[in-house]
């Protein structure tokens, strides 16, 4: 029984293998099979690194995973140093990178965590909304940078290997780079504003009060019997909304721009000439994409933007409970 | 569920809140609270200083109406001090004028008597002189010497001739 | 010093703060709205597929969701 289940484990992966084969041999275009490849996370069959999984949660590093790490790291490196740095200085005023860093603090502090949050916590959810401001911005961002493509290319054909080898670079071309086209990723975010809702309510007004306060108090008893699955209820909706909004609007930019520049490939298959598809296309699909990618530019800022006002709305509302 | 953009992955779900959790720590910890914590100073350097300046300013328009104040003030006793001193010269002046008409009223009234008294006194003298004259023309005429008390006599009766033949 | 307030560039960045920040509530309201039916028909759906009830558990769950989506509406524009 097993080794006929093993048995037929293998004999999948080596058709999927002649068939992966015989797509690359005779470069069948399939525009919808390149997109969701360059959206979606890499297979969690063929992860960059195997981890053993825990209590059935498969913990590999995938490309997302990996795309998490970079950008973690890359802003705990680039912000820590540059406010060691300034803060090691005698000058109050900060030059470069560092006063713009400061000025977004002082942006978000000021108008954004100020207003909704009151001053009396301010210092507390200031670094938490900051941090979700970065960490979204820059993986919304980083996905309109095409590193890995680059990377690809000179794998390809500056070091010549082959499409199909086994090397770490091949192994992280798999897959979009941007997390947060991914609604695991965006619900994990979601779930972390989530539970600073409920302890920023329960920090300004203790575990009980806050419950209570998500209902409006001084009702006759038959409402509540509404009332409170309908505000139970909504503690979950604004968390879903969040996941689903940052990840559509980050997945169907990609999509749009990916779709668009699909045109090129696919006139060239439609005029059956390799030059006249590809100018066509080029003249079609580049400006559109530009256009897309300048908007995506936008949608980057603002989608970073809207999730980080929303999470300090949220807590807002937690600590200052209007009846 | 084949379609990968809604492939649950608890795994990438987890690691997610993880990385999260662990970057919100050691940027809370390094970068936002140590830059939370310098804005705030500088805001309240910012905020002293501007105050300093306030105040300084405050002080400075303080100083200047004292300084008018006392400009003024000095102008105002100048200038009674010159009223009060012209009113004393002319009041001198006055008096001084006063003080040297009765000098000189003094001096004229003492002129005038001695010239009185001189006058008298030439008066007399001639008078004298006319009546030694006389006695000598007199004499001489009548060449005849006359007792000392004829003479005696005789002068008064002239005396009292002239002072009669006078009045 | 200069007013930084003075900028062209600052006061459009102020402006657009304060409109995204007075519609803070409005855009919560309004995605409360198809998340929640978007949820709850989610919930739904799922229900029905596990205990092939379909389509009874969809259809609640989308009128649920339908109640609770605006009854945020309701609350934020209550509020203004």
């Amino acid at each position: 029984m097993m080794s006929a289940a093993q048995h037929a484990e293998e004999a999948q992966a080596a058709a999927e293998h002649v068939g992966e084969a015989e797509h690359g041999a005779d470069e069948a275009f399939n525009a919808g099979e390149v997109i969701i490849e360059h959206v979606s996370n890499s297979s969690l069959d063929h992860p960059i690194l195997h981890l053993p999984s825990i209590a059935g949660i498969d913990f590999s590093v995938t490309k997302h995973v990996m795309m998490l790490w970079l950008v973690a790291g890359g802003l705990f490196v680039v912000i820590t140093l540059a406010t060691r740095r300034y803060l090691k200085q005698e000058r109050l005023v900060p030059t470069g990178f560092m006063s713009a860093l400061e000025w977004l603090v002082q942006v978000i502090r000021d108008s954004m965590v100020l207003p909704n949050v009151g001053p009396k916590f301010v210092n507390t959810w200031t670094p938490l909304i900051l941090t979700l401001l970065v960490f979204i911005l820059v993986s919304n961002a980083i996905g309109l940078v095409p590193i890995f493509e680059v990377l690809g290319l000179v794998d390809r054909y500056v070091l010549s290997n082959a499409a199909d080898s086994e090397s770490l670079i091949n192994s992280v071309l798999h897959g979009g780079s941007t997390t947060t086209a991914n609604y695991n990723v965006t619900a994990a975010l979601a779930i972390i504003t989530f539970f600073s809702i409920i302890v920023a309510g329960t920090m300004a007004h203790g575990f009980v009060k806050h419950w209570k306060n998500l209902v409006p108090s001084g009702h006759p008893w038959p409402i509540y019997i509404l009332l409170i699955p309908i505000e139970l209820m909504s503690m979950f909706v604004r968390p879903f909304a969040l996941t689903m909004r940052l990840a559509a609007n980050m997945t169907g930019g990609h999509i749009a721009i990916l779709s668009i520049l699909s045109l090129v490939f696919i006139f060239n298959q439609v005029f059956e000439s390799a030059l006249l598809g590809t100018g066509v296309g080029f003249a079609v699909a580049v400006p559109l994409a530009v256009g897309i990618s300048a908007l995506e530019i936008i949608v980057v800022m603002v989608q970073a933007y809207v999730f980080t006002l929303l999470t300090s709305v949220f807590i807002g509302m937690a600590i200052n409970v209007h009846h | 569920m084949d379609n990968p953009l809604i492939q649950p992955d608890p795994g990438l779900f987890i690691w997610t809140i993880l990385t999260f959790l662990v970057l919100l720590f050691l940027l809370a910890k390094f970068a936002w609270g140590p830059l939370l914590k310098a804005l705030e100073e500088r805001q309240e350097t910012i905020r002293k200083s501007l105050d300093d300046a306030d105040q300084a300013r405050q002080e400075l328009e303080r100083l200047h109406q004292e300084s008018a104040q006392i400009i003024a003030a000095a102008r105002g006793e100048a200038q009674s001090i010159v009223a009060k001193s012209r009113v004393a010269a002319d009041t001198v002046r006055e008096d001084l004028k006063q003080k040297a008409k009765e000098e000189a009223e003094v001096l004229v009234r003492g002129a005038q008597r001695q010239i009185q008294l001189e006058t008298a006194r030439a008066v007399q003298q001639i008078r004298h002189e006319v009546v030694d004259l006389s006695l000598a023309v007199a004499s001489k005429l009548i060449k005849k010497n006359l007792t000392q008390e004829d003479n005696d006599a005789l002068i008064q009766d002239s005396l009292t001739q002239i002072d009669a033949s006078q009045n | 010093m200069p007013d930084p307030s003075d900028h062209f560039l600052a006061r459009s960045l102020q402006a657009l703060q304060d409109n995204v920040r007075r519609s803070g509530p409005a855009a919560t309201a309004g995605y409360a709205l198809i998340g929640a039916i978007l949820l709850l028909g989610g919930v739904g759906h799922l229900v029905d597929r596990w205990a092939a009830t379909s389509p009874w558990f969809l259809l609640t769950g989308l009128l649920v969701g339908l109640v609770v989506g605006f009854y945020q509406l309701a609350k934020t524009v209550w509020k203004i």
